[in-house]
């Protein structure tokens, strides 16, 4: 004999079938679906009002730690808290990304969940209802025609035939009619499901197989390898830049080739708006800056290397312009720094570069001095020479498989938001009785949600068969 | 002929405002005997053109002054007037004039006028206190197809949305505002939905013509800009408010502050870039 105690002591049976069919359900739960949409609009939010690291700093714990006290100015005591749960980088926090697929999951859980209804309601619609529903629905309209009620039924049928719905009627119930148009518009909403998952997947394969390198800095008749084992090879043929009468920037355009195995296989003045694409490669023109022209040599005058320097990071006053060149073999990086462009109480005259040589990734200052232009001085240990300068390009060069995937699912997307919004599904059922004072009762009814338009329609062929009455009363 | 597209502007702000007196005045007046209230909340206008007929006039007038205000500016400037602050701020409050002429129009509602003319109005105001210096495009704006594309789908949408605000603004006051008659509560909440699915596609298309224009001119579809990142906002709130009066068959009050929520992302969209900056930081 089983006790209450034996009852409470059993484990409760749970199919996995019943599990997986638990997790289902919660997910085309239409509140959870609600609730996703808004904590994605939230967090997105709260990533445009809390300030969002660069992702470079971030790559860096030192940057990131200085970066941390720099914004504790700001949110306090905050700081640490809204660093552990990732709100600093907001749209690759464990967060967002675990909102994105749970939302991902919600939307895949009801449209699948909503398919059989869809197409239930399109190819096998519920013909048959009570005459209570003529009475409680929606959208009602009503008429009295003097036609007999096999006439009426027939009038009814052209009627709503003309006005491009599909009518059905029910062998069983000839005093009923269902009409519906426009019964596959409801499907633009799967299609408008399905391309927010494609659109995410875009999003997954952009980050994942492409890359998107916005520091390839090409300077003047130089030639760079692009990298990302791409193959190719990028130079500047030539540069210009035009400016506005007030100073401001009008344009800049880059001449550049690009090639392969030392063939050329592309060449186009590249500006913003107009980039060049070789073999799903593109090139865009993103920014443009001064480069020095600096030879290094060691103690006894032998050349190690000449480099056109890209300056392209400033000093936090602005008045100077900085770039690195690394030495591996000698497990140096050198900094080369000018007076910015433009800059007005930097201590660097033009002509002037200052050089500073720290050991490898360190922070530890082996050696600086100030070099002037076209004269060798000796900084660290080494011979530099300040060549000139020399303009750079600053290019930012992408491969984006994800890219085709987020087109196809933005036309998807506004296809099927248009196929759903712009073509709604409008049924009406219609029941044709004799009427108590002769003549026919024509009753249309719709449950679905008020449509003024919609009932208008129903209005007017109301009051057409009304109409038909009239004529046959003043005929008479 | 700058000069002209100011005056056509401050012209269009004075009717925007006069439309709204008159509608205030219609719509708190005492009703006449005679006076009859349709079916539908609408009040059954007294023979002759009476104040309404005129506000809803203004109201045409103000569209066409803006009209003409961005006309004349496109023929001074040589391209779309659709490139910083001041021209988008002109072009948004043409997009909920265009709106709710069109609305007037369909549906001979003018109380909407209440909550949407002052939208209006303040938008007006605001770009009158804006520099309207005529610049030139910055490298990244010279894109002459998808500029004018981008930004027009934006101020539509847009303006249909400020429709969509102004019925859900009137269905949370409907009974709290005295005498003033209004269209039924169920009406209201018909012009909200029905505004937001002509300003949902639109909005969506602006977001996806947006990612391609940032494609062609930064190399990146999406960047996290506050901006483009606004407009997601906007676009998940009011996806938030289809699917709950959709599949959740949401209406009424809940509906109406989903629609509140939505517009407050559209004045943010266009407000926010002043105070995160980022890449729209000259719009």
């Amino acid at each position: 004999m089983t006790t209450p105690a034996d009852e409470y002591d059993e484990a409760p049976q749970i199919g996995v079938g019943d599990f997986f069919g638990a997790i289902y359900r919660f997910f085309y739960n239409k509140k959870v679906g609600l609730a996703l949409i808004l904590a994605m609009g939230v967090l997105s939010l709260l990533g445009i009002l809390i300030e969002q690291v660069n992702p470079t700093v971030r790559a860096d714990p030192d940057m990131y730690a200085a970066w941390l006290e720099q914004v504790r100015s700001t949110y306090g005591g905050w700081t640490s808290v809204l660093d552990a749960i990732g709100f600093f980088h907001m749209f690759g926090s464990p967060l967002y990304i675990g909102m994105l697929t749970l939302l991902a999951l919600s939307i895949i859980a009801c449209t699948v969940h909503r398919i059989p209804v869809l197409w239930r309601n399109a190819a096998h619609p519920k013909t048959r209802v009570t005459p209570g529903f003529y009475s409680r629905a929606r959208t009602r309209s009503q008429a009295v025609s003097p036609l007999s009620t096999g006439e009426a039924h027939d009038q009814v049928r052209t009627m709503l035939s003309k006005a491009h719905f599909r009518v059905l009627s029910d062998p069983e119930r000839p005093d009923q009619l269902y009409a519906d148009r426009f019964r596959f518009a409801p499907f633009g909403t799967v299609f408008a499901h399905s391309a927010f998952i494609i659109i995410l997947i875009g999003f997954t394969l952009t980050g994942a197989a492409g890359f998107q390198d916005d520091e390839v800095t090409v300077p003047l008749e130089s030639r760079v390898e692009v990298g990302h084992d791409t193959g190719l090879e990028v130079e500047l043929i030539s540069f210009e830049d035009s400016y506005y009468d007030d100073g401001s920037p009008k344009d800049y355009v880059s001449d550049l080739a690009v090639y392969r195995d030392g063939q050329q296989v592309a060449r186009q003045m590249v500006r913003v708006n107009h980039p060049l694409k070789v073999d799903g490669v593109a090139f865009n023109q993103s920014y443009f800056g001064v480069a020095a022209d600096v030879t290094v040599a060691d103690a006894e005058g032998i050349e190690i290397t000449t480099q056109v320097v890209p300056l392209q990071w400033s000093t936090d006053d602005g008045q100077n312009a900085y770039g690195m060149i690394n030495l591996p073999e000698q497990h140096l990086d050198v900094y080369v720094m000018t007076a910015a462009s433009g800059a007005t109480s930097s201590q660097l005259a033009p002509g002037e570069a200052r050089i500073e040589v720290y050991g490898e990734g360190e922070q530890t200052l082996r050696g600086s001095g100030t070099i002037q232009q076209g004269s060798p001085g000796t900084v660290g240990g080494l011979k530099f020479t300040f060549n000139r300068e020399k303009t750079y390009t600053g290019l930012l060069v992408a491969h984006d498989p994800g890219a085709v995937w987020v087109w196809v699912g933005s036309g998807l997307l506004l296809a099927g938001i248009c196929m759903t919004m712009l073509a709604r599904h409008r049924r009406v059922w219609v029941r044709i009785s004799e009427a108590p004072e002769g003549g026919s009762l024509v009753q249309f009814a719709c449950p679905d949600r008020h449509d003024t338009s919609f009932e208008n329609q129903l209005n007017r062929m109301a009051a057409s068969l009304a109409d038909n009455a009239e004529e046959d009363t003043e005929n008479a | 002929m700058l000069e002209i597209s100011r005056y056509c502007l401050v012209a269009a702000t004075i009717a925007v405002a006069l439309s709204l007196i008159a509608q205030i005045v219609v719509s708190t007046a005492r009703a006449t005997p005679g006076t009859k209230q349709t079916g539908d909340g609408r009040t059954a206008q007294p023979r002759g053109r009476g104040l309404a007929h005129y506000a809803a006039v203004l109201d045409q007038f103000a569209f066409l002054c803006l009209t003409a205000c961005l006309v004349l500016r496109t023929i001074v400037v040589h391209r779309a007037p659709l490139s910083n602050q001041y021209e988008f701020a002109v072009s948004f409050v043409w997009g909920i004039m265009l709106a709710m002429v069109i609305v007037e129009w369909r549906t001979r509602l003018r109380a909407l006028a209440l909550a949407v003319l002052p939208v209006a109005l303040a938008l007006s105001l605001y770009s009158l206190t804006l520099d309207d210096t005529a610049t030139e495009l910055m490298p990244a704006l010279q894109n002459g197809f998808l500029l004018p594309l981008h930004v027009v789908t934006a101020s539509l949408g847009y303006g249909a949305a400020a429709v969509s605000f102004g019925a859900a603004v009137l269905y949370l006051l409907h009974g709290h505002l005295g005498r003033v008659r209004l269209p039924s509560r169920e009406r209201l909440d018909e012009i909200g939905y029905r505004s937001i699915i002509i300003a949902y596609p639109l909005i969506t298309l602006m977001i996806i013509l947006g990612a391609i224009w940032a494609n062609v001119a930064w190399g990146r579809y999406w960047s996290w800009d506050p901006k483009e990142t606004s407009a997601l906002v906007t676009w998940l709130f009011y996806s938030a408010y289809l699917h709950a009066r959709v599949v959740g068959n949401w209406r009424g009050a809940r509906a109406a502050w989903l629609l509140i929520l939505g517009f407050a992302a559209v004045i943010f969209t266009f407000m926010g870039n002043l105070f995160f900056g980022g890449l729209h930081s000259y719009a």
